[in-house]
């Protein structure tokens, strides 16, 4: 009897590959098993799922820019030299449900108040108000010659350029910072 | 209650009743002596001049000033305060504007821009010349006692009060906001509403101008 050899090295060379090849197929089969477990287990986010915009948009609105609010053009007028008070503008934007702007406080002054100038019995009068509403999908306007931030005992001038953070503080949202820039409007 | 009695201050003027009755019928009633056409502006040409009073008050360098030193020039006078961070500063850009469009428009009239305060205890003299110079540099203010504010402003139709603010810390200052234009001879002939426009104010001044060198010609 003649025992079968294997005598041709390249057959021989034929089935380690094959074996290798076994292997890897086995390895895929188990690694693509796992990962649809896995898959079925988190809930099922897939990886087109994760890199959609739906998604990015999703989680930057509930971390980063998850405001109801926008400020628009938040600037100081400019004050002569030895002035006490200064007036603040801009407009709140709200996305949200209706809310009020309580109070604002600011390192830039002693004292923050939100006022109104309107005309009365023939007079121009400023006025503080206790509150100023925000109105739900709406906007508020800070003017010249309607609302303003007041700011009352102010340490310094405020020089165009310069810029000073007011916290506005809201009934419902609580406080936001919000930048304003001093502007000469000469 | 006793830093609230502190504040002395209570409601010092009211010149609106029979003042402003006699205003409007003198800016209102038609003047026959003259065919001239009275130019409509934002405001009250005054046909017959009101002679504005004897007064003493102080400039900006703390130095008397009275009725006759508005004599040489015409004169635009804004009441107002230099604790007043809205009204007030608009008002004075807007009157810096006006001298650079009435120097270039009408270079041959000489006109002088002042704020007179109506809450003279912040604005001394000191006060009001910074605040009136950040504006420009040839801007004027006048303060001093605030009887004699009175008697200027009540000429010119500006009403003002001083009252305690609601919580009685502090004062709040109400005021007309009006742009009133007096004659060399120190007669006002004309009274400029809100809204106070550079632009606008600049054609009615010119107009204004126009109508009293007619009306003088004639006379
Ligand atoms: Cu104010």
């Amino acid at each position: 009897m003649q025992k079968l050899k294997i005598t041709h090295p390249d057959s021989a060379n034929r089935i380690e590959k094959g074996i290798v090849l076994g292997w890897a197929v086995l390895v895929v089969i188990v690694i693509l098993v796992a990962a649809a477990l896995a898959r079925f287990i988190v809930g099922g986010i897939s990886a087109q799922e994760f890199a959609s915009p739906e998604f990015m948009n999703g989680a930057a609105n509930n971390k980063i820019n998850a405001d109801q609010f926008t400020f628009s053009d938040p600037w100081v007028r400019a004050t002569p030299p030895g002035t006490m008070t200064a007036a603040a503008y801009l407009s709140i934007g709200n996305t949200g449900e209706e809310d009020r702007l309580l109070y604002a406080r600011s390192d830039g002054a002693r004292r923050v108040e939100i006022h109104t100038s309107s005309e009365q019995d023939g007079m121009m009068r400023m006025s503080r108000l206790d509150t100023l509403p925000v109105p739900a999908d709406g906007v508020v306007q800070l003017t010249s010659g309607g609302h303003h931030l007041m700011f009352i005992d102010i340490p310094a001038t405020f020089v165009p350029g310069e810029s000073v953070i007011v916290t506005l503080v809201f009934e419902s949202a609580g406080a936001r910072d919000v930048l304003f820039t001093v502007r000469d409007v000469r | 209650m006793s830093t609230v009695s502190k504040f002395l201050f209570v409601i010092v003027f009211l010149v609106v009743g029979s003042v402003g009755a006699m205003t409007a019928r003198q800016v209102f009633v038609v003047d026959e002596s003259t065919d001239i056409p009275v130019p409509e502006i934002n405001g009250f040409v005054l046909q017959q001049p009101r002679v504005l009073p004897e007064f003493a008050l102080l400039d900006g360098q703390a130095r008397a000033f009275a009725r006759s030193d508005f004599e040489s020039a015409w004169s635009l006078l804004y009441f107002g305060f230099t604790y007043c961070p809205d009204i007030c500063p608009t008002a004075m850009v807007e009157m810096a504007k006006l001298k650079d469009l009435l120097a270039a428009s009408r270079p041959d009239v000489a006109a002088e821009y002042y704020l007179v305060s109506v809450d003279p205890q912040r604005d001394t003299p000191e006060r009001i010349q910074e605040y009136v110079t950040f504006f420009d540099d040839s801007f004027k203010g006048l303060t001093g006692d605030l009887l004699e504010i009175g008697k200027l402003a009540q000429t010119a139709s500006v009403i003002h009060v001083i009252e305690p603010s609601a919580d009685g810390a502090s004062y709040e200052v109400g005021h007309s906001s009006t742009l009133t234009l007096v004659d060399p001879q120190g007669n006002i002939r004309a009274i400029f509403k809100e809204p106070l426009r550079a632009s606008a104010l600049a054609n009615d001044i010119d107009r204004v101008l126009t109508y009293v060198k007619r009306v003088s010609n004639e006379v």
